[in-house]
């Protein structure tokens, strides 16, 4: 595979790629880094590529690994909670205060999920994959990944629902 | 059509399809009106498809990674110039010490210039193992070939060269390993390092790239080996065929 080929059939997953690096590592820098990493990898065993059914659930599976990989070695470092207001603030700057919060609290629960929850919620309710793709990337079965997916679905509603109650 | 209701406990539990959840996004974000009982709802699935949407890598990004990577694939080609780099460190460095010596003695005795030499060589083969063992290829890659530089070449380089040809993680570095094992032809480690590594390889290149070696040095222990090759091997039958015609003149 050369350069041109490996550019126009690996690098457009980049910004998925992006994505599901961010949702790990709060420092957008620090995705950049994964996905350059992820593609350097996969530049590296470029003559094994066609042997792979979907290259670009191979890149999110390194991706995860890398962003683990990561995390694993800065375990007690938090994103501060001024870049995450600024973030939410960026996004949303035309929403009512009220949605503004919820947006807020949102983010917060899905930030504090169990890593597996987070993850297959993004594969899922934000990138679409199907489950059995999903069941690819992270190398488990499709009911782990269904079970997972439920629990992190069923998690945001209750934060909801009770937002709600006391409001 | 399901209600909204409807698709809601489905997609709870599970048992939505991705087009159904995207029935649920469209309709979280584009109706005005949402009655209050689903309207709570509303941010979370504004937040998947503002997610979705989310791109930051421009081409900054592009840019740097094509250098990088046309870096990777090149550096197997030539030398790397921070290999040359390195080397002139390493003789300014002698030529430091040297004239830190010459400078406090009246004369620097054969008996030193030959200590400062080991010491030299030393220092090589210092650098050549700490660098295989950084963790980017290139430059493990560049270690490999900081070895060319090296008059003398001791029995320890040569094991890390033929760990390295065994064990890197990528093809690119075992070639460069190959290629530098290559210049101890000599050595019968070193040559029983590259043939028996022909089986173990996994990565066809790497085996082609090392029967090449050992054709070029008519080697006749190899040929079993290479023999081997050709019969259980799936690389295209021209290749074959070039390695069969040569593998006669061994």
């Amino acid at each position: 595979m050369d350069l041109q080929h490996f550019k126009t059939s690996v690098l457009p997953s980049k910004n998925k790629l992006f994505r599901f690096a961010k949702r790990f590592l709060d420092s957008p820098a620090d995705a950049e880094d994964v996905v350059q990493d992820v593609f350097m990898r996969l530049w590296d065993i470029r003559e094994q590529l066609d042997a792979y059914n979907s290259v670009e659930a191979l890149a999110m599976k390194i991706t995860k690994n890398m962003c683990l990989g990561r995390l694993r070695s800065k375990k007690n470092q938090f994103a501060s909670i001024d870049d995450h207001e600024e973030a939410s603030v960026a996004v949303l700057p035309d929403k009512s205060y009220e949605a503004w919060e919820t947006r807020k609290v949102i983010e917060q629960v899905i930030e504090q999920l169990p890593a597996t929850q987070r993850i297959v919620l993004q594969l899922r309710d934000v990138e679409e994959y199907e489950l059995e793709e999903i069941a690819e990337i992270i190398q488990r079965d499709e009911a782990y990944v269904r079970v997972n997916l439920c629990r992190a679905r069923k998690k945001m509603r209750e934060i909801l629902i009770q937002m709600n109650i006391r409001a | 059509m399901e209600t909204i209701e409807e698709l809601l406990d489905k997609y709870w539990e599970g048992e939505t399809t991705v087009a159904e959840e995207r029935r649920l996004k469209a309709y979280f974000t584009q109706t005005k009106d949402i009655p209050h009982h689903l309207a709570i709802y509303r941010e979370q699935f504004a937040l998947f498809v503002e997610r979705q949407k989310e791109e930051s890598l421009g081409d900054d990004f592009d840019r740097e990674l094509e250098k990088k990577l046309q870096k990777e694939a090149r550096i197997i080609a030539f030398r790397p110039r921070a290999a040359q780099w390195a080397a002139g460190i390493a003789a300014g460095i002698a030529l430091f010490v040297l004239g830190f010596y010459s400078g406090n003695q009246q004369r620097a005795a054969a008996t030193e210039t030959q200590a400062l030499q080991d010491e030299m060589r030393k220092l090589r083969e210092t650098v050549v193992m700490a660098q295989l063992k950084q963790s980017s290829a290139s430059e493990r890659i560049k270690g490999v070939n900081f070895v060319y530089e090296m008059q003398q070449k001791s029995p320890e380089v040569i094991d890390a060269l033929i760990e390295t040809l065994d064990n890197d993680e990528n093809t690119n570095v075992r070639l460069a390993a190959a290629n530098a094992l290559f210049t101890f032809k000599d050595d019968p480690k070193a040559r029983t390092a590259l043939i028996q590594s022909i089986k173990t390889q996994d990565d066809p290149s790497v085996k082609i790239a090392l029967i090449n070696i050992m054709i070029a040095l008519k080697d006749k222990k190899a040929k079993p080996v290479i023999e081997e090759f050709l019969k259980k091997e799936p690389v295209p039958e021209d290749i074959k065929e070039n390695i069969r015609k040569e593998l006669k003149t061994i």
